[in-house]
């Protein structure tokens, strides 16, 4: 569903945020992406997420390409990053309302969807609430549904879970192993590795901008000799991690 | 895309464009100030024409000033020509005696007294140089005319060209029998006389040409400013912009969508405007002024948006905005003037509109600039909007990249490193407690030093000529004066010009009400100071060097140089300290001056009609002599000190201090010399004292001294009003005396105060040792 292929990006004159990286995300599989802060991750997301063109390379999702048709690759992603904020003054119905059109949703189907979501995520009795008076975790939940509001393919999650409470957490990842389930692609980024060794079938590990390792948690735990997934993402991160 | 268009459109109107800033509260304060300053204007004008009791079409009646017998004459003798040309059968001469030959002021004055269209005015020996036999120039005739109507100009050029040109020449030519040429007549306009039919009219006119049309435009910028700024700018500061983007939307959609919002906005005050342009215009007026006000809000909406789009928050958005914002003010300002109104502008945008609009209400709208300025603005609107689109392609204007390069890490750990090191971290010098807090560009630092004191004195000084120059213009010697600038080119006339220039400045020396302006001017700039120090830098006045005693105390332990401990006193004693030791410092220049027999003294000679004068002196000096020591020594010096040291601060102070003094006349080197000496004994005496108390009593007592105590100039100004009279006798040496700079220009001023220094400087020297 995902293919990133030779990808670099360098913002102005800087030196190169992500380094030639490749992989690729099949259908109905989670694929992690694991790094420290500043490896690239969302760089890599925004990419993706045709929100930003790469400087070399190029990404294709179902078939298309980013820098010809973002505008069709848009219908088919939902994305979902920490930079992306909703209107602290509007409720949680408006904006699902607002996007709801954007989207191009039917107009008979938007009320039966929107109340199907909110009971999923139990945001219905926040509805009418601005924004500025939630919780992190509501917004957060929020910020899912109006992402996934079109039903994408493709779903591309930048750090989900983060901030959030371990009850909350655990509904987020439930919800994307339902999404796996049902045959969508996820491309999940995140530092915490509990969330990778437990969601992802295959994990990327992302040092200064570069795939230094790829696998499954088992396989790279065996791959590197460690004891457990942590370990070894410790040992691989020493290893490629250039100080200064 | 329709649909998402809509609900793009239904968010502007959400409930974050009520969202105001910093930079929309100042520009609302600036359009309501901008709106009483016009109202305020026009209200004036209202109250002249209401109170005018005569309300005449036009004016009938000819002044003519000083007439010559042969003018009587010719007016007798030529009656056809004349009332042909000029005047009407009603018309009446006015015959009036004026020396000053160009005293608008009483002309303007005599004109609506009389309800005259013209004013001839002759020179005085107009009839006796004519009838010089050998001349062959016909001496300046000056004609002045209202300004309200087009017609008085046409009067006046028909009158110089048929009636002096050619008629009036003649007849002198056949009574002197010498050919003359007629050369020069000079053609005044006389601004502002007015004569409308009603006052009424004038309201309407007014209302409609200047009003209405600046209503719109205020309106139209502020909505689109707010609903605008808040659109896309505002979705990237609170980080929603990037929701908006990862939708399927295109971009054109989401410029369209917030566009037609903003324009939405910008409809609403200007149809509540219209509403009111419909009762009172007619149609065509009406349907112009529509279409132009519409093609404004497209216009102003568009530009909102491209700004909108290059900025990442509302603020720096508001920020470019508002110097666009201002020009189209300024356009407007220039448009209310009718001067400037040409062929050309009516058809450009924003000219055009703010003509088009008035034009709409009067009715006296010509379709064709209208519909070329309607087409230019939707042009300029299209590329607006099709930048904007481009804009949203670019990363850089979009996502927000947070990433910085190494280089900029560097950079700013080394101006970091730099900050800890300069002038505001570590002070070179403390003088009167100051230290610096914020930190200024070195060029702007020392303009800022040295120009401040420049603007301040030029900003109140002409404020207190105006009575001067006034009466000036009322008295015959203003004739002379004027005529100079008439062959201005050439190099020696210039030259002319300032000596006349500076004479007549010395010459308002002796006006009572420029004395008194200059004083209150003073005390303006002291309180200008006062306020830079303690509202803007928010530091105590002590670092104007004020000390209050109890503080001068605490100041003095930290006096590390070794320099004397203050004489503690309150503030008054120190102030008279000063007085006296004013005093006896310039009194030693004049004694000296005496002994050398380089100045007479011709005993008292105040009298009886100067004592006011004198008074006013009096009270002028002290602000003066305050003003001057808190530019110098109480603000420049301390503040510079503490970035380059104390020496370089009395250097500097010293040299701006003297250079301000550069345009008086009879400047010269020595006075240069003098000037420095005498501002660095004075900031050296400050620094030493902790305060400038003494300084400025010193400064106050030196001049008035000089100038109305015995009779002196004062740095090129002469004295008046003086107690004692002084005289140069023949054997004086200016090189000595300073000639007409006064004693400050010359080798005694020089002895006195580089004795003063090195008394200052030993008796420092002295008590130190005791410390």
């Amino acid at each position: 569903m995902i293919q990133v292929q030779h990808v670099s990006k360098r913002y102005n004159k800087s030196a190169l945020v992500v380094k030639d990286v490749s992989f690729e995300v099949k259908e109905g599989q989670i694929f992690g992406l694991l790094g420290p802060n500043g490896a690239g991750k969302t760089t890599l997301m925004q990419m993706i997420a045709t929100l930003l063109t790469p400087t070399e390379g190029s990404v294709t999702i179902c078939g298309l390409e980013s820098k010809k048709s973002p505008q069709l690759i848009r219908r088919s992603i939902g994305f979902l990053t920490t930079e992306i904020k909703l209107d602290p003054l509007s409720t949680p119905d408006q904006l699902f309302d607002f996007f709801a059109e954007l989207y191009d949703i039917p107009k008979e189907l938007i009320p039966e969807k929107k109340k199907e979501s909110f009971e999923r995520f139990g945001i219905g009795p926040f509805a009418d609430k601005r924004i500025m008076e939630l919780s992190t975790g509501m917004k957060q939940k929020i910020s899912i549904v109006i992402s996934l509001i079109h039903d994408p393919k493709v779903i591309i999650f930048d750090e989900p879970t983060n901030g959030l409470d371990i009850l909350t957490s655990r509904q987020v990842m439930d919800y994307l192993l339902e999404l796996k389930a049902l045959g969508r692609s996820v491309l999940l980024s995140t530092h915490i590795f509990s969330v990778a060794e437990q969601l992802c079938d295959e994990i990327a590990i992302l040092v200064d901008g570069t795939i230094v390792e790829q696998g499954s948690a088992p396989e790279l735990t065996e791959k590197t000799e460690s004891k457990n997934f942590e370990e070894a993402f410790f040992k691989l991160y020493t290893k490629y991690h250039k100080e200064g | 895309m329709q649909r998402a268009i809509r609900a793009l459109v239904r968010k502007t109107f959400g409930k974050n464009h009520s969202m105001k800033t910093e930079a929309s509260v100042i520009t609302m304060s600036v359009c309501v100030g901008f709106l009483v300053v016009v109202m305020v204007y026009l209200s004036s004008l209202l109250i002249y024409y209401a109170g005018r009791e005569k309300q005449v079409d036009y004016a009938e009646n000819l002044i003519v000033v000083n007439p010559p017998e042969s003018w009587r004459q010719f007016t007798v003798e030529y009656q056809d020509i004349f009332y042909e040309n000029v005047a009407g059968e009603s018309s009446m001469m006015v015959y009036r005696e004026w020396d000053a030959v160009y005293d608008v002021f009483t002309f303007n004055e005599w004109m609506d007294d009389y309800d005259a269209f013209l004013t001839i005015v002759f020179p005085t020996d107009f009839d006796e140089y004519v009838m010089k036999k050998n001349v062959t120039e016909l001496p300046e005739i000056l004609t002045y005319y209202p300004s309200d109507h087009p017609e008085y100009a046409t009067i006046q050029k028909n009158f110089c060209d048929e009636v002096l040109a050619e008629n009036y020449l003649a007849f002198i030519q056949e009574k002197t029998g010498v050919p003359i040429e007629y050369t020069s007549v000079v053609e005044s306009r006389v601004t502002p006389v007015g004569k409308m039919s009603s006052w009424k009219q004038v309201i309407f006119d007014r209302g409609s040409r200047l009003i209405v049309p600046l209503l719109f435009f205020v309106a139209i910028l502020y909505v689109c400013m707010l609903s605008g700024m808040n659109a896309i700018a505002g979705e990237k500061e609170r980080g929603t912009f990037a929701a908006l983007l990862m939708t399927p939307v295109s971009r054109w959609t989401i410029v369209l969508g917030n566009y037609i919002g903003v324009f939405l906005h910008a409809l609403i005050p200007s149809a509540v405007m219209l509403l009111p342009v419909a009762i009172f215009a007619k149609f065509t007026g009406f349907i112009s002024a529509f279409f132009l006000v519409i093609s404004l809000a497209l216009f102003i909406s568009a530009i909102t948006i491209l700004i909108s789009c290059l900025n990442h928050s509302i603020v720096s958005a508001q920020t470019t905005f508002l110097p666009i914002f201002l020009i189209i003010l300024v356009i407007c300002v220039t448009c209310m003037q009718e001067a400037t109104r040409n062929p050309v502008n009516p058809y450009l945008p924003i000219y055009g509109h703010f003509y088009g609009i008035g034009d709409g209400l009067m009715n006296t709208v010509s379709p064709l600039p209208v519909l070329v300025c309607i087409l230019g603005t939707l042009i300029l609107t299209g590329i607006c909007l099709f930048v904007s689109e481009r804009v949203l392609h670019k990363e850089s204007f979009t996502v927000a990249v947070e990433t910085k390069s190494e280089r900029e890490l560097r950079k700013a750990a080394r101006a970091l490193e730099k900050q800890k090191k300069d002038y505001v971290s570590v002070s070179r010098a403390e003088v009167f407690g100051y230290k610096a807090k914020r930190r200024k560009s070195l060029p702007a630092f020392l303009l800022g030093h040295a120009m401040l004191p420049l603007a301040l004195l030029s900003l109140f000084q002409p404020f207190a000529m105006i009575p001067a120059i006034i009466s000036y213009m009322k008295s015959p010697a203003s004739n002379g004066f004027i005529r100079m600038f008439k062959d201005i080119s050439n190099v020696s006339a210039l030259s002319d010009v300032m000596d006349a220039s500076v004479k007549l400045f010395s010459g308002f020396m002796q006006d009572k009400y420029f004395i008194l302006f200059m004083g209150l001017g003073y005390w303006c700039i002291i309180g200008i100071y006062i306020a830079i120090v303690k509202f803007r830098e928010k530091n105590p006045l002590r670092t104007l060097g004020f000390a209050s005693f109890a503080t001068s105390e605490k100041a003095d332990p930290d006096n590390t140089e070794g320099l004397l401990p203050a004489k503690q006193g309150p503030a008054w004693k120190a102030y008279l300290r000063g007085i006296l030791l004013g005093f006896i410092l310039i009194s030693s220049v004049y004694v000296l001056l005496l002994f050398t027999g380089q100045v007479q003294c011709r005993g008292f000679s105040l009298e009886k009609d100067s004592v006011i004068l004198f008074l006013l002196y009096i009270l002028m000096w002290i602000p003066q002599g305050a003003t001057e020591e808190i530019m110098m020594r109480g603000y420049m010096m301390p503040r510079v000190a503490s970035r380059f040291g104390l020496p370089f601060a009395i250097f500097f102070s010293s040299m701006c201090f003297s250079l301000m003094h550069a345009g008086n006349a009879g400047f010269s080197i020595l006075a240069l010399i003098n000037l420095a000496l005498i501002a660095a004994f004075f900031a050296v005496f400050a620094y030493r004292s902790g305060h400038i108390w003494t300084v400025c009593a010193m400064h106050t007592m030196w001049n008035f001294c000089q100038g109305n105590f015995f009779g002196l100039e004062v740095s090129g100004n002469p004295g008046s009003a003086s107690i004692l009279s002084s005289t140069y006798p023949d054997g004086a040496r200016d090189l000595l005396t300073g000639g007409a700079f006064g004693p400050e220009g010359g080798l005694c001023v020089t002895i006195v105060i580089v004795l003063a220094f090195v008394i200052l400087l030993l008796s420092g020297k002295r008590k130190t040792a005791k410390v």
